[in-house]
């Protein structure tokens, strides 16, 4: 049921009998008024209202006093004869409608019904209460589509009786039939059916044309949906397509086709065409398929200034049901009071939020969103209570009208608002000096007036700090509801103060007799704040024992300041001044003498950590508080950085941790303890925070070489460029031949057997004699120093000879030469004959003269002068160079002579063999003379052959010659095989050139 | 037809002939590429009787071997005037209602869009060329007043791409009718306009 319709007075339907109803009781007829006037949102029918005109409704009384009484007189016996009629009436009980009239709205597609009751009942002038029963079929009788029953009040200013039925299927596509009956309440018995009234929407079409409907439908996704197709006179339907599938169908007129279910159309919509037998006839149109809205979701509305309330929702998925043009079925949200049905605001498409004005006095809102489109609605609910739901506006006009050191007074403003309100704010502090706490919130609550700014004064600020300030309100108290956006920030800083804290400071007294440097430094310890930009440091001091001298003050920006004093004690003070004033000043007491007189003592590397130095020093009771001061030398510019740490009474030990502390660097700690503002020197350490080996091996030298000992000797490391503490020296021998059995001291280097090593422990030695050594023999030598971890760094030797023995070996070189030389002298005088023998075989004898016969003395020749030549008898031509006839008195024999010389001479030169004949001269003459024939001759001096074939007695000559061109790549050997060349000419392939060199350098030596 | 004497405008027809004919030819792809695409997106089938669409210029004719050229001219740029304005309505419907978001198949109208405005121009050249009266444009509106559904308006578009293909193919005839009817000169443009096709 529509809701059109649920308005209206409804009848209780009656069955039964229709003879049985009662007659109309006479009375005023009511008429039949409908609810929705949206047609196309309309019920599937709708009384109609009807006025009657007055003059029906109030006749006017007429005539004079005696007319009235005739007819008052006839009014009453024609009442009498009505009423009498009318309880006869009514015990028929039966009033028949007549004159039902059904008339068709193609258009809006509805019927309209029209219909009178008996014409009896216009006799009477009285109302009349009566029930109707509609019924109406579609296709046939058996059909009924709707069947409903009403009940209203007749008279004569509501007839005749109208009612609108709308039809969900197009009046064109199948006849419909009306039919109506009525009784009068409280009968039960109905009248009897009207005939069936049937109009069929085709009739009124032009037969000349084809039709389909309906046209361009907007329907629900999954709804149904009925088409039609009628086609024109002497045509027939042969089927239709819908969304591209084609039905046929038997050949009719009209037909009438019901699409279930229908799935969600593109934009564009869905094809439904008729098609005939004529083509040109075909008709078509589109369906549009879509979704009703969804729920809209998370409705809810909020105020910021209690004029306007503001609502937001989300209206869920839009998209889906936004698949036509908008101008179709777009979707509307309106924003309506549930109490009143009031309007406030609406909107369409995507819109997600609207707002409206509210009034003064109303502060409760019953509202409901509704999203609607063409197929649908669904609708939120929700009441709103405007006082719980202030969401103020962000706060504005952040300002600050009063600040010192220590005091803010900050406003802000608010939007107007409709009433003065309670509000609670809230105040956001950042500062930009506390690490840990840097926000802070102060809570406010007061009244709100607009144009009446809040305030709030922060007080117990940090002096001279940055502010950053931000404010929020809300309603307080039990109104409150959510805060409001946080304002724009503000930064305010604070004025300056006097610093607060002392600063803490230390002095270094360099070394002096009489008048002292003192350096005294200071910094910010922890606690310390500056509360201001610092522009000085006021340092004064004062002579402690002689307290009526003035005591002297200066002013530095720097953190430290020299000043000469003498051996007395001090009084030193320091204060830091900003603009605003100075702080405490902090006090040291120093005596400038006496804190030399200990020493450093060098400690190791224990209980250190990656980048801490571990210190412990001895306690006294006497002692509050200990300090400990450095020098921190910066790597590149090597300037010291003063550093001081200050430890509590009952502290023994610390770790002195800081980033710049480097392996391999030494520190020195002095360790102080104090007496109140007076220090006294404890200890001095000197310390690594790791400890690593020399880079560089002493500087040796040797001395005291004999045949089995020496001395090595090493320099001292400068004292402040080592990387850790000397603890010894390791001396390293390395021998190339034996093993380190033979030095006693040392032992051998595991993995190097001809290395040996000795570990001198203690570190100031800076000698060592090496003992045990072989005379006249090699050794490797070096020493390094190690700190740590000795022998890790690579050896670096220095070869060192030890001398020789000099008795023995001289003894034994005499006896090596002189015996062997005297047993051969023995030997050769008594077997001088035999040795003879051997040595200068029988030499052929041919013609030659006397001289021939004497013994070759070794004689030297530098006094002699060739008397005589012995001319061979080999013949030799004329033209050959007489050079090789000449014969000697005297023969060098040089036993130094070079072999490859004598080599050569001797191939070139062998005698006439059995196999191959000789030609002693062959080669010398044909060879290139690069000199004079004496020197040729000269070159080929020495030969001895041990065929004693050719003999040359020349006089020796220094001069140097070069013998050219001979062939030595042809160089055959002339010895016959049975007789094998002596040693000194066994190597055949020499480089002649090379050994001409050789002779020449040899000659020339 | 080498010894065929030349009247002072053959040249110059006969160029002009050719590009209105590569156009034409460019066309009738085009257009029937884009009559199978609207009736694939619109879910209609081509076979659609569509006679009852009234407005769209008709390629069809009788007595078409009759008409005289200046009448065949004048049918030609009287078509694609009109077809100048249908195509610009399908395209407005197409963004409007039927196919809002496809904005590449509205791309392929305009490009025909413009091929039917530059086809127009140039049967307006050869008309000035060839001394024929160019008729006066007129900007009716050529829907019929039934014609108001969203359906009748997708058929629309489709008789409208269905006789402009008609129309290309009759154009290319046409202007090879002008052509031999122009002795002796623009049988070469004829002559020249079929060799080419035929390389095609």
């Amino acid at each position: 049921m529509s809701p059109g319709l649920s308005s209206l007075p409804r009848p209780r339907t009656v069955g039964g009998d229709p003879t049985r109803g009662l007659n109309p009781s006479p009375g005023p007829r009511r008429v039949f008024s409908p609810d929705s006037p949206d047609l196309a949102e309309a019920p599937l029918f709708f009384p109609l209202q009807e006025k009657k005109p007055r003059s029906l409704q109030d006749p006017e009384p007429q005539g004079d006093v005696k007319e009235m009484g005739y007819l008052v007189s006839l009014a009453a016996i024609l009442n009498m004869l009505l009423y009498f009629g009318m309880l006869q009436s009514e015990g028929n009980n039966v009033f028949q409608p007549v004159k039902l009239n059904v008339s068709m709205n193609r258009t809006l597609q509805q019927l309209l019904l029209e219909w009178n009751v008996s014409d009896d009942m216009e006799a009477y002038n009285s109302e009349v209460k009566m029930d109707f029963d509609i019924q109406i079929y579609r296709r046939k009788e058996t059909d009924i589509v709707f069947s409903e029953n009403y009940s209203t009040t007749i008279n004569k200013s509501n007839h005749p009786l109208k009612l609108t039925w709308h039809s969900d299927v197009p009046l064109e596509c199948m006849p419909h039939g009306v039919r109506i009956r009525s009784r009068v309440a409280p009968s039960e018995t109905w009248s009897d059916w009207s005939a069936w009234e049937i109009k069929d929407g085709m009739d009124p079409l032009d037969d000349g044309s084809s039709y389909i409907f309906p046209v361009e439908k907007v329907i629900e996704k999954g709804s149904s949906i009925t088409f039609c197709c009628i086609a024109k006179k002497n045509d027939l339907l042969t089927g239709y397509l819908f969304n591209g599938s084609i039905h046929n169908n038997t050949k009719q007129r009209r037909i009438t086709f019901t699409e279930k279910n229908v799935p969600l159309s593109l934009f564009g919509g869905i094809n439904v065409i008729c098609a005939f037998s004529q083509s040109s006839d075909n008709r078509g149109t589109l369906l549009f398929v879509t979704s009703k809205p969804d729920k809209p979701k998370y409705f809810d509305c909020e105020t910021e200034d209690m004029m306007t309330l503001k609502c937001i929702w989300d209206p869920g998925r839009i998209d889906e049901y936004i698949n036509l043009h908008q101008n179709k079925c777009a979707a509307n949200f309106t924003l309506s009071d549930v109490s009143n049905g009031q309007v406030y605001c609406s909107c369409s498409g995507k819109c997600k939020r609207c707002e409206f004005n509210m009034t003064s006095e109303q502060m409760n809102y019953s509202l409901r969103l509704t999203a609607q489109n063409c197929v649908g609605w669904e609708h939120t609910d929700t009441v709103v209570d405007v006082a719980h739901k202030l969401h103020l506006a962000p706060p504005d006009q952040l300002s600050v009208s009063y600040q010192n050191a220590t005091t803010i007074q900050l406003f802000w403003n608010l939007k107007p608002t409709r009433n003065p309100l309670q509000l609670l704010c809230q105040v956001n502090e950042m500062n930009d000096f506390h690490p840990e706490a840097k926000e802070k919130e102060h809570n406010i609550t007061g009244w709100f007036n607009t144009g009446s700014p809040l305030f709030i004064n922060l007080y117990g600020l940090q002096s001279y700090a940055n502010y950053t300030l931000k404010v929020r309100c809300g309603a307080a108290a039990h109104l409150f509801w959510k805060w409001s956006e946080w304002s724009k920030t503000i930064t305010i800083q604070t004025n300056e103060s006097a610093p607060s804290g002392k600063l803490d400071i230390w002095s270094d007294i360099s070394p002096c007799l009489e008048e002292c440097n003192v350096t005294v430094f200071w910094k910010t310890p922890t606690g310390f704040r500056a509360n201001g930009n610092i522009k000085t440091y006021e340092i004064c001091w004062k002579n402690v024992e002689e307290p009526n001298v003035h005591c002297h003050c200066h002013s530095t920006e720097l953190n430290n300041y020299t000043i000469s004093l003498g051996s007395r004690s001090y009084e030193i003070s320091v204060s830091a001044r900003n603009s605003a004033n100075a702080s405490t000043p902090s006090l040291i007491i120093i005596s400038a003498s006496g804190t030399n007189d200990l020493n450093y003592s060098e400690e190791s590397t224990a209980n250190n950590t990656a980048h801490g130095i571990y210190l412990s020093w001895k306690t006294r009771d006497t002692f509050d508080g200990y300090v400990i001061d450095w020098c921190m030398v910066d790597p590149l510019s090597q300037t010291c950085r003063f550093q001081w740490k200050r430890f509590g009474q009952n502290v023994s030990s610390a770790l002195i941790t800081s980033d710049d502390f480097s392996p391999g660097v030494k520190y020195t700690f002095r360790i102080y303890g104090m007496e109140g503002d007076r220090a006294y020197l404890l200890e001095k350490k000197v310390k690594y925070l790791e400890e690593q080996e020399p880079a560089h091996d002493p500087l040796l030298s040797i001395s005291a070489i004999t045949s089995d000992t020496l001395t090595i000797h090493w320099d001292s490391y400068p004292e402040n460029s080592l990387p850790g503490f000397i603890r010894g020296y390791n001396v390293y021998v390395k021998m190339e031949h034996g093993n380190c059995n033979t030095l006693q001291e040392f032992e051998q280097l595991p993995g190097n057997p001809t290395i040996c090593k000795y570990t001198i422990k203690n570190r100031n030695q800076k000698n060592y004699t090496v003992r045990h050594l072989k005379p006249n023999t090699v050794y490797l030598l070096t020493v390094q120093a190690y700190s740590v971890n000795p022998g890790n760094k690579s050896l670096e030797f220095q070869r060192i000879t030890t001398q020789s023995d000099r008795s023995w070996g001289f003894l034994g070189i005499v006896l090596l030469i002189a015996v062997p030389l005297l047993l051969i002298a023995c030997t050769c005088f008594w077997k001088s004959d035999c040795v003879w023998n051997r040595l200068v075989p029988e030499i052929p004898r041919p013609y030659v003269s006397p001289f021939q016969n004497k013994s070759l003395i070794i004689t030297d020749n530098s006094g002699f002068t060739p008397d005589k030549l012995l001319v061979m008898k080999k013949p030799v031509s004329d033209n050959e160079p007489d050079l090789g006839k000449t014969l000697e008195h005297k023969f060098y024999l040089n036993p130094n002579y070079c072999p490859n010389q004598q080599e050569q001479d001797v191939t070139s030169k062998k005698p006439n063999s059995s196999l191959t004949p000789y030609q002693p001269l062959q080669d010398f003459l044909t060879s290139k003379i690069t000199c004079s024939p004496l020197e040729a001759v000269q070159n080929n001096f020495s030969y001895t052959s041990q065929n004693n074939m050719l003999s040359f007695v020349v006089q020796q000559s220094n001069t140097a010659c070069f013998v050219e061109n001979l062939q030595q790549s042809n160089y055959k050997n002339q010895f016959p095989m049975e007789s094998p060349p002596r040693p000194f000419v066994s190597v055949e392939n020499m480089d002649f050139t090379a050994a001409s060199q050789t002779l020449c350098s040899k000659t020339s030596r | 037809m080498a010894s065929t004497e030349r009247l002072p405008g053959a040249s110059q027809h006969h160029e002009f002939c050719r590009p209105t004919l590569y156009l034409l030819r460019k066309m009738r792809s085009d257009a029937s590429l884009l009559l199978e695409s609207y009736a694939e997106k619109q879910g209609l089938d081509t076979n659609f009787s569509l006679d009852l669409i009234d407005g769209v210029p008709v390629a069809e004719t009788e007595c078409w071997a009759e008409i005289s050229d200046a009448e065949r001219l004048q049918d030609n740029l009287k078509a694609y005037w009109a077809f100048e304005i249908l195509l610009e309505e399908i395209l407005e419907e197409q963004r409007s209602n039927l196919t809002p978001a496809d904005v590449a198949f509205h791309e392929s109208i305009k490009s025909v869009m413009l091929q039917v405005t530059a086809l127009a121009y140039q049967l307006e050249e050869l008309m000035v060329i060839l001394n024929h009266n160019v008729p006066a444009r007129e900007y009716e509106d050529r829907r019929s007043p039934g014609e108001n559904g969203s359906f009748e308006k997708k058929i629309r578009g489709l008789k409208v791409l269905q006789q402009l293909a008609q129309w290309t193919v009759r154009s290319i005839k046409d202007l090879h009718q002008v052509s031999k009817s122009l002795q002796p000169g623009t049988v070469l443009c004829a002559a020249s306009c079929t060799a080419q096709a035929q390389e095609k």
